[in-house]
Formats: C-alpha cells, structure tokens, sequence
C-alpha cells in the first residue's frame, strides 16, 4: 500500500512527467496531464495527452516499466514512481475532471509567481488527456531538492 | 550527418522553467527527474549539471543514453532532445558558466546551499524535435 503521505501529497500535487525505455534501452519522456490513486492503494492512474503517445504504448507492452516523477511546484517536494504497466485505455469523463483539478492547482500556484498575464500558457501547459495508464507501483523514491534526494521511501528499507 | 540545435532553442534553455530528464539503467528500469539546468555547449552538445540526482548518474555511465524535455511555457511548445553522455568535468569554462548559473537559479528559487555543481556531464545530440501544442486552454 502506497503510505499515506504521498497519498496526501497526490492530492496536492501539480506537475508531472512520465519516463518509459524501450527494447533497446533508449529512455522516452511523456507528458502528463493527472494522476489518481486506484482503490487497491497500490496502483496508480496516470493521464497522458496524445502528444505524449510516441514510443509509449510499445515500450510498455514490451518491458512493462514504468517511472512518473510528480512535483508540488513551487514547493518543489517531489516523489518519483516505479513501477510495472498493468492496462492502459481511453479516458473518460472521472479522468478529465481529475486532470481539470491538477491543472487548476498548477495554475493557481504558478501565476503567483508570473501574475495573471501567464494564465492562458499555464492552462495550455497541462493539456487534455486522452489516455489513462494504470501501473503497479513498485518503488517511491524522494526527489526533492537536498541531502534526502534519493532515497527510498517505499517500501521502506528494513531496520 | 551530426544534428545541429537549432538557435531558436537557447533561450529555452535559459528560461529558468525546469526540464525534465529520462534515462535507464543497464537492467533497464527507467529514471525521471527535474533537472534544474540544460546548458548549451555548441551546436551539437549540451551540458547537464550533476549534483544529487545519483540515479541519473550511475545510469548514464551504465547506459549513455538520454532524453531531455524543455518547456517553453510562453510559446506553447516542447523540445525533445536525445542525447547521448559524452565526458564529464570538474574545471574549464563550461564547469565555471554552469556553476555562476546554478547559484543565480538556487537563489532565485529559495534554494540556495541546496545546489552544488560536482560536474558538468556533457553530452552528444542525436536529435532534436520541437513539439508545439495547442494555444487554447485545455477544457473539459
């Protein structure tokens, strides 16, 4: 079960970027648009606009691995997720609204920064998703800037 | 024939908008981290800084591959770089320039003591693509 702080901090989270490789080992980048926890407290959905799509779906079915850097910006407290491609499948009207909800974060935190004149880019920033990918998350490591980067958070290294 | 980056990609790279860094490890398990800096060597090499994201690191050395996304918040596009990791250094003129830009980012983000350039990793581009998308806010 994914511990319940980063269950807290998925609800207050606004930026994201996924991470596959594919048969050769070449590493892909996607853009993320959202993310929910599934009921089973162990996987993750994450929404992806169709730009993200190349190299995507192929790399997943090949080797089923899966990473997705989530960031508080500009907190920056930042958790990466490991993890094993379950299913992926077209968004629908639950996923949308989850997304709506990050980007509205995102952009309520950002133009404090850049002021009202940033609006209409932050919004673009976080585009439509049109594809949801469900994965098992393996490993959470901390990301956030500091002497704690690295480490593992989940599961938690035995005493 | 060598890829070449384009002019029109250096001030993205000087917009202080963090980037976004994949690599993978030899036993292929894929890495995503923020990365504060993505320094413009010459026309066909970028610098990375290094400073803690030691995953990143050690897969570079295993597997030299990476992909870079920066974001040009402003003009609604993305750029995808593919790389591949050259040599690294601790002293010369790259080193110098990434480390006066670093304590310029650390301060300007509150993050200062935070960052500390060990090296700059220079790195090889294979290609280059810019990625625009649409202007209109995403609704539902």
């Amino acid at each position: 079960m994914i511990p319940g702080k980063i269950v807290s901090f998925l609800d207050r989270a606004n930026v994201s970027h996924a991470g596959t490789r594919d048969r050769n080992l070449v590493p892909h980048g996607h853009r993320v648009s959202g993310w929910r926890l599934n009921h089973d407290g162990s996987t993750l959905t994450v929404l992806l606009p169709d730009g993200a799509r190349p190299h995507l779906i192929e790399s997943l079915e090949d080797n089923g691995q899966f990473s997705v850097t989530i960031e508080e910006y500009p907190a920056h407290e930042t958790y990466q997720f490991k993890g094993r491609y379950v299913r992926h499948r077209r968004v629908d009207g639950d996923d949308i609204d989850v997304a709506n909800r990050v980007r509205e974060r995102f952009v309520s935190s950002v133009i404090q920064l850049f002021g009202e004149a940033a609006a209409v880019p932050l919004r673009a920033f976080s585009q439509r998703p049109a594809l949801a990918v469900e994965f098992l998350v393996d490993e959470i490591y901390v990301q956030t800037p500091g002497p704690g980067a690295g480490a593992r958070l989940f599961p938690a290294a035995e005493a | 024939m060598a890829v070449r980056l384009p002019e029109e990609i250096r001030p993205v790279m000087d917009n202080g908008i963090p980037a976004v860094m994949v690599t993978c490890s030899a036993a292929g398990v894929p890495n995503t981290t923020v990365i504060s800096q993505v320094y413009y060597v010459d026309e066909t090499h970028v610098a990375l800084s290094f400073q803690f994201f030691n995953k990143t690191i050690r897969n570079v050395r295993e597997n030299p591959r990476a992909n870079v996304t920066l974001q040009d918040i402003p003009g609604f596009t993305l750029w995808i770089l593919d790389l591949q990791f050259d040599h690294s250094e601790t002293e010369g003129p790259v080193f110098d320039a990434m480390d006066m830009q670093i304590e310029a980012i650390a301060s300007a983000t509150g993050m200062s003591g935070i960052f500390k350039l060990r090296a700059a990793d220079i790195y090889r581009v294979l290609a280059v693509e810019k990625q625009p998308y649409e202007q209109t806010p995403a609704s539902s």
